[in-house]
């Protein structure tokens, strides 16, 4: 109870010293929220955005089979689908067509799709928003593509996708089958690969050394591989952020350090005068540290909050450009949180711990300043 | 009794610039006193009353306080001595600005972690005691001098110390708050307890409550005087 009581007045005489140098403080707050606030909008982001892609992964399906002609994809015979059909554990084999088309006024590649069960008619697309955003020649609904063979194509837009499944679908054009064929000249009797559904998805690797057993020149691919590469480019991209953080952080390291050690006069004199009247050291260090947990706590949870409104309210707009990485076309995400404790609480070590550990030292140094200064 | 044996001070020791502040102090001060050192500036009387609190070590020499011999205490037993058995009153008041009159009040006894309401209100009853209960709440610096000056001897007494040091206490003090002081010096010595003051103010060592005067000079005592006695070496 005494313990307790003894932390409640230093907290107390720890608050009002702090109100006292208001500037010292704010100064010292405002830089270090900063600091916290970038690299936990980075964090937050790439966490969110990793999610959103494993949510987006959920709906594929378990494999993917390309087929390899010299080390390059190439089309794949529809002929396969009945062999791959006939392993055991495999659900079902779907063709997919599907490719990119290069639009020169726009700068940018959009992904052409034929849809299976496409309801509406052979001049008619369903394209993502992302497309819309893009495309500065839209006129009147209407899109102009140049097929493979230089033949104009001209495309009512009937309906444009929801911008929600923006990570998915901002570059798509959906069109009819025998559209995709005509304007990207797949013969018909090919498709661009196959996707495959498997009842038990530990079978997986089974079931992929089978279709490369059929067909030496293919090449599964898994969806838990596509996880793993989108998981490691994020981390890539978030971590290449961080680095460039890194100085900032080196910075403001210098900067609290000179702040703590520079004490001015006024509280030598304090320190000085607390000693005087039986303050001993090790109260006067609990003092210090009860200062430090109080700045590094505030300026933590303001530049998390901070971090959060930037990336799941604000959708990010510093870091957008330079996590998503697409070419041109920028897909509008809506990302929801998906914070990961074992990163805030490494951010917390990361960030509140060197700063306790640099106003340590130099606070010791002040409380052992000899009581008797302030008799003079 | 608080007894000096053989003490001396050296500053800088070892060093070119080497300064004997104290030398050869043996002295036995009887509690229950009022005690006033005596000296012109730099006479040793300040580094004797800072080593007679625990403040600084004396470099040579003896202290006991009753049965306690302090001079070779860890640096943590010293700071519970100068909080629960010295209360100190410093020239300048060295009050910590920007909190109130009663913070500063209660600041020595935060290590102590009592009860809060208690600590407050034997903090309010020293502040009426010395007529200034209805500045408690003020910020410290928008009292008068010598409204500091009884806030810092409320600070003081807020552990309820044996013995009260004070240096220099009058120095900014005009006279009439300087009897002031006296007066509550005086009410103290009454209540049992003892004042140690260095001053080199006359009104101090000639007020009609100082039981004991000892003159300093270049860290030497010059003279031992008990009030209405003859002075002896």
């Amino acid at each position: 109870m005494k313990w307790i009581q003894r932390q409640k007045y230093f907290l107390d005489f720890t608050l009002s010293s702090l109100l006292r140098r208001k500037g010292k403080l704010l100064s010292l707050l405002a830089v270090y929220t900063l600091i916290v606030f970038l690299i936990g909008s980075v964090m937050l982001f790439a966490g969110a955005i990793r999610k959103t892609a494993v949510d987006v992964l959920t709906d594929g399906p378990e494999m993917t089979v390309q087929r390899i002609i010299a080390g390059r994809h190439d089309f794949i015979p529809l002929d396969y689908i009945e062999s791959v059909q006939t392993i055991r554990g495999v659900r079902s084999v779907r063709p997919r067509l599907w490719g990119y088309h290069f639009h020169p006024t726009s700068g940018a590649n959009y992904t052409l799709m034929a849809a299976p069960d496409f309801e509406y008619g052979p001049d008619q697309v369903i394209v993502g928003a992302g497309v819309m955003r893009s495309w500065s020649g839209i006129a009147k609904d209407r899109l102009y593509l140049v097929g493979f063979d230089g033949r104009a194509h001209l495309l009512k837009i009937i309906e444009t996708l929801d911008s929600g499944i923006d990570m998915a679908a901002a570059d798509l054009i959906l069109m009819a089958e025998s559209t995709f064929r005509e304007i990207t000249g797949v013969p018909e009797g090919y498709a661009t690969d196959l996707a495959v559904e498997i009842r038990n998805p530990r079978e997986c690797a089974t079931i992929a050394e089978k279709v490369v057993r059929l067909f030496p020149e293919t090449r599964p691919i898994l969806k838990s591989e596509i996880l793993r590469t989108y998981a490691a480019v994020f981390d890539w991209r978030s971590g290449y952020v961080v680095v460039l953080l890194a100085g900032s952080v080196l910075a403001f390291f210098i900067f609290a350090w000179d702040r703590a050690v520079g004490l001015s006069a006024e509280e030598r004199r304090e320190i000085g005068v607390l000693r005087a009247v039986g303050w001993g050291v090790s109260d006067i260090l609990i003092l210090k540290w009860w200062e430090g947990g109080v700045i590094s706590l505030t300026a933590f949870f303001l530049g998390m909050i901070g971090a959060y409104l930037h990336v799941f309210w604000a959708s990010a707009p510093l870091f957008a450009h330079a996590l998503k990485g697409w070419a041109v076309l920028y897909p509008e995400l809506h990302l929801f949180p998906n914070p990961d404790p074992y990163q805030i609480g490494a951010l917390f070590f990361l960030t509140a711990l060197p700063y306790g550990f640099v106003t340590l030292i130099p606070a010791w140094k002040a409380a052992v300043t000899d009581p008797v200064s302030v008799m003079r | 009794m608080i007894e000096l044996t053989d003490i001396s001070k050296t500053f800088q020791a070892g060093q070119p610039n080497a300064f004997m502040a104290l030398e050869g102090i043996t002295l036995s001060l009887p509690l229950g006193r009022m005690t006033v050192f005596a000296g012109p500036s730099g006479s040793g009387k300040t580094t004797l009353l800072s080593i007679i609190g625990g403040m600084a070590r004396p470099t040579t020499g003896r202290i006991r306080i009753g049965d306690h011999e302090i001079t070779s205490l860890p640096e943590r037993f010293l700071s519970d001595l100068r909080r629960n058995r010295f209360g100190f009153i410093f020239q300048d008041h060295h009050l910590i600005r920007g909190i109130t009159v009663l913070e500063n009040v209660m600041l020595p006894a935060y290590p102590l972690g009592q009860d809060r309401r208690l600590l407050k209100r034997r903090a309010l009853e020293l502040l009426a005691g010395f007529q200034i209960e209805d500045k408690a709440r003020f910020p410290v610096e928008w009292l008068s001098g010598g409204q500091q000056q009884r806030v810092s001897v409320a600070r003081a007494l807020i552990n309820n110390p044996e013995t009260i040091i004070a240096d220099e206490p009058t120095a900014h003090l005009d006279t009439d708050l300087a009897r002031q002081f006296l007066e509550i010096m005086t009410g103290l010595v009454k209540g049992g307890k003892t004042v140690l003051i260095g001053s080199h103010d006359p009104l101090v060592f000639g007020w009609k409550g100082v039981n004991r005067v000892v003159h300093l000079r270049d860290g030497r005592i010059v003279g031992k005087k008990m009030k209405g006695r003859p002075a002896c070496g």
